[in-house]
């Protein structure tokens, strides 16, 4: 990193953490122009935790999580780094292997049900296929698929396995894909942004479901989302992206009490907040630089009401700000101009 | 405004201009493949038309009469030791005449009768799609033998009849994406600020039909070309001793005995021909894909 | 300024040949340099109301005032006023702007059809000083859409709307396609509009926390009805449905130490088919309140505050309010008469 100042620690330790369920160290993804979508992303989830991805749309969140599952679209590649699920780097790992660690280590479920569901094949069979390939028989796959079904709430659980997904509501598809992902018990789901398509009460029910799965099974859950209430409500520990990056991280009460980069208090400003009055929402001038196009220096820089002479040249690395908190910001919150 | 600057950020993602997609035509293998036969022949009916054929298409000399290719007639003599080269370049401008002239009308008046139908729905829609189901249902070739005997031969009529009987073709592809586009946000906001339906037609469907109509455009014109050729084959075309390619075909056939040439050469011409624009058309479709015109 | 009346919107089921009633018998008024709020989910008929305000569609019955004049029913051509009364902010700025037209000229041909400048010098500074308006520079106005980010798409969509000089906007979910950061920036661009140009707003959205921070007046519907109506700072911050109580609980406030302290059980159900809505009130199927005459009974909106409306039976009773339009709780019991719906007078 350059300059770092001797006098501050970096967050996050270069050595992958042994105890953690999932390790990622200085992840760089490349996009097909060669360009770095994700560049030096750490970050640690212990088993049973909860952990909250932040930041606006093209922050590289959504990429991030997609190389734990060596998922990436087409020309989107890992350039760099590790990623250490149960200890096993997944970044160079084969296929064959891959396939075994998806599903039964960790799973994932997205924004829009309809696309992630087969819409020619039943829900059942959709669940059942995940209990086949991993070597289950085929009866012994229907009951499971029919009792996680159950599991996840969906009414009169052996007619909805033989239901197509145009035949369930939204909340139903999103339940049916949440069955799909945990059937094989994995011990980390990365749950991007399942709720965002739904309306409030049904979102409510969704979200209340992964978080009573979580308690019952144990499991890691990593919340991939815009939406800042969303983490306050369910996230222990958050991670805030910007450009790529990783622009501040710690336990969320503490973030949100005490932001430590300019971004995330320009976020947290940016929402009105409920119960007080109803003063203008803080504006952050311009947009998040495309990949390729990142200014010298801090990438908020150009952004950044708080930008000081040094942050034109010189990248923040994740500086310890204390109470477990770190933040990419040369600045420390008790400098900043009101 | 103290949040111009805020607010004249970097631009969102870089989206390709649509102006290079005709260029990228030539770089799909059937698109140049089109083009070159397309344009030869354009080229050849183009100096056909300035009389810069090598003989009179009509010229007749009787001490060539059905001489094989040689260098002096590199693509043989009929039964009237015409020059089957010079004929071949004068059907050409008969044949790419009603082509073009038949196909202008029926993209006219079928993108229109599409746009009105896509885009007043309902009972209007309905009426204007059983008429096109009717026409629709009859095979080309009668239906233009039909409407060539009732007015008359001649290219004009020929035109006319096969540019009729393609109407349908254009209806459909014009009302397919109006359908879709009637209710795209920027229609509707062109309603509600108060737009007139001529304008919403004209300026803000229209062109938005191009690239479904340019494909279609190049596929009927091959049609148009055997169309036109079966209907001089019958006698109902291009009137002789005016040469067509379909009249050639016609005449060779009685003098496959005297000259093989005579039947083959004006065949594979329209066989290249057709072959040409479809190659075009799909090479078209390629690049102009309406589905990824956003 | 703008009064709805008994207004009710149905659209042909194919398969079942019956009408589903996205709007069933909303009334509201706005007075001019008011915001009203409209929140629901989806299927509430909120954007339906919407359309129907701008008549994108025509209400099937009911009537629509808008500065005195009646729109319902009337012939489009005979709407040339409303066109430069009122217009519509989209949700999608991707989409409701023509790809194919530069920034400026999409916005000068609205000048041009409503003759609001002649053409030439006139009409380009017009560009420029409503670009100016929503916060553009005047560059912007050679632009493409495909060239601009989803803010300044939704801003060229205001400047374009505001071009016509119209006293009332339908925003219908401006925000919702846009980044947290945009939607500060356009809800502050709002404001000021509204205060500079003494507009008046119909604001759609699904999001409680913006409609209370922007809005003068919240309504909130439920399957084609509105369930309860008043200031933002009832609706909002007290409300009294048990619906918009749920709709509170399901939305995760950005403050961790707020959220620890709240109940966020979720109700139950999904949200029924509205083209087969539940009998009597709407909610009853997911109501933690409900009762036997919920089940049976349509419930009015009935006065329970100040200009604060509730359609509620069972909130209604513990205010001493009857749903039948009487205020003496100890009076005869009678079935109200779903077909009487009462409106507050």
């Amino acid at each position: 990193m350059t300059g770092e100042q001797p006098t501050v620690d970096a967050a996050v330790p270069a050595e992958p953490d042994p105890d953690a369920l999932l390790s990622v160290r200085g992840l760089r993804i490349t996009v097909p122009s060669g360009a770095a979508a994700v560049e030096d992303v750490s970050f640690d989830v212990h088993p049973g935790e909860t952990l909250g991805v932040v930041g606006e749309s093209g922050c590289g969140k959504t990429l991030t999580m997609l190389s734990v599952m060596r998922l990436l679209p087409p020309g989107t590649a890992i350039a760099g780094g590790s990623i250490l699920l149960g200890g096993e780097d997944v970044a160079p790992m084969p296929e064959k292997q891959l396939r075994r660690l998806r599903g039964s280590k960790v799973a994932m479920i997205y924004q829009d049900p309809m696309t992630s569901l087969n819409p020619l094949m039943r829900i059942g069979d959709q669940i059942a296929e995940g209990l086949r390939a991993h070597g289950w028989s085929r009866s012994d796959a229907r009951d499971k698929a029919i009792e996680v079904l159950g599991e996840v709430g969906i009414p009169k659980p052996q007619r909805a396995a033989r239901a197509f997904p145009h035949e369930f509501s939204g909340g139903m598809r999103q339940r049916a894909v949440i069955a799909c992902a945990l059937v094989l018990d994995p011990e980390l789901l990365i749950a991007d942004e399942p709720t965002t398509a739904l309306d409030p009460t049904i979102q409510q029910q969704v979200i209340d479901l992964v978080v009573q799965l979580q308690r019952d099974r144990g499991m890691a859950v990593v919340w991939v989302t815009h939406d800042l209430g969303i983490v306050a409500r369910l996230v222990s520990r958050m991670l805030v992206m910007y450009a790529g990056r990783v622009a501040e991280a710690g336990p969320t009460r503490e973030v949100f009490r005490r932001p430590s980069h300019p971004y995330t208090s320009g976020l947290l400003g940016a929402l009105p907040s409920p119960g007080a009055g109803r003063e203008d929402l803080i504006q952050m001038p311009g947009a998040p630089p495309q990949p390729g196009q990142h200014p010298a220096g801090c990438p908020f820089q150009p952004r950044c009401p708080q930008a000081i002479e040094r942050c034109a040249t010189d990248l923040p690395p994740l500086l310890d700000r204390g109470r477990d908190q770190g933040a990419a910001c040369w600045v420390p919150p008790e400098d900043w101009s009101a | 405004m103290s949040d111009i600057a805020q607010a004249s950020g970097a631009p969102v993602g870089a989206v390709p201009s649509r102006r290079p997609r005709l260029t990228r035509l030539w770089r799909t293998k059937s698109g140049l493949a089109g083009t070159i036969i397309v344009g030869v022949a354009i080229i050849l009916a183009v100096l056909a038309a300035l009389g810069l054929t090598p003989y009179g298409p009509t010229a007749q000399d009787p001490t060539v009469r059905f001489q094989s290719p040689t260098a002096a007639y590199p693509l043989g003599t009929d039964q009237f030791g015409r020059d089957v080269l010079s004929r071949i370049m004068s059907g050409l401008v008969s044949s790419l005449l009603v082509a073009v002239s038949s196909v202008a009308i029926a993209a006219t008046i079928g993108t229109l009768f599409g746009l009105i139908a896509g885009f007043f729905g309902e009972w209007v829609d309905r009426t204007i799609m059983r008429i096109n189901d009717v026409f629709f249902a009859f095979p080309a070739i009668l239906l233009a033998l039909a409407i060539v005997s009732a007015l008359g031969s001649g290219w004009r009529n020929t035109a006319l009849a096969i540019g009729i009987v393609f109407i349908p073709l254009f209806v459909r592809v014009a009302r397919g994406p109006v359908l879709a586009l009637r209710e795209v946000d920027y229609i509707q906001a062109a309603r509600v600020l108060g737009f007139s339906r001529t304008r919403i037609l004209l300026r803000h469907l229209l062109p938005n039909l191009g690239s479904a109509v340019i494909v279609q455009v190049a596929l009927a014109l091959s049609w148009a070309i055997i169309t036109e050729s079966s209907l001089s084959f019958l006698g109902l075309g291009t009137q002789p001793p005016m040469p067509s390619l379909g009249l050639m075909v016609s005449e060779g056939r009685n003098l496959v005995g005297q000259g093989a040439w005579l039947l083959v050469v004006p065949s594979v011409a329209i066989v290249i021909v057709v072959v040409g624009l479809n190659l075009l058309g799909d090479g078209l479709r390629d690049v102009l894909d309406p589905k990824d015109d956003r | 300024m703008l009064r709805l009346t008994d207004v009710r919107k149905g659209f042909p089921v194919r398969s079942t040949g019956e009408e589903l009633w996205a709007v069933d018998g909303v009334s509201f008024e706005v007075e001019r340099g008011e915001i009203l709020g409209i929140v629901g989910e989806s299927g509430c008929g909120k954007s339906t109301t919407a359309k129907l305000i701008v008549r994108l569609e025509d209400a099937t019955s009911g009537s629509i005032h808008l500065d005195g004049n009646e729109l319902v029913g009337v012939p489009d051509r005979d709407l040339g006023w409303l066109r430069r009364t009122a217009q519509l902010v989209f949700q999608d700025p991707y989409a409701s702007l023509n790809p194919r037209l530069r920034v400026g000229a999409a916005i000068a041909e609205v000048l041009r059809v409503h003759e609001r400048t002649r053409k030439g010098q006139e009409e380009r500074d017009r560009v420029n000083e409503l670009l100016g308006l929503v916060g553009l520079s005047a560059d912007f106005a050679g632009r493409y859409p495909h060239e601009l980010s989803g803010g300044q798409r939704q801003r060229v969509g205001i400047a374009r709307a505001l071009a016509v000089e119209p006293e009332l906007l339908v925003l219908d979910e401006p925000l919702s396609a846009l980044d947290v950061s945009v939607q500060a920036e356009i809800v502050n661009l709002l404001k000021r509009l509204r205060t500079e140009l003494g507009l008046t707003y119909v604001f759609i959205s699904h999001d409680l926390g913006m409609v209370r921070h922007l809005c003068d007046r919240i309504a909130v519907m439920y399957l084609g009805q509105i369930v309860e109506i008043g200031p933002w700072s009832q609706v909002a911050d007290a409300a009294l449905h048990p619906y918009t109580q749920a709709l509170h609980t399901a939305v995760p406030i950005p403050d961790p130490e707020l959220e620890a302290g709240r109940d966020a059980r979720p109700v139950p159900g999904e949200l029924p088919d509205p083209a087969n809505p539940p009998p009597g009130c709407r909610f009853h199927t997911r109501c933690p309140l409900a009762e036997d005459v919920c089940r049976r009974d349509d419930p009015p909106l009935v006065r329970l505050g100040t200009d604060h409306d509730v359609a509620c039976h069972v909130v209604a009773r513990e205010h001493g309010v009857r749903t039948d339009g009487s205020t003496d709780p100890d009076g005869p019991s009678q079935p109200s008469d779903p077909s009487d719906r009462a409106e507050h007078p």
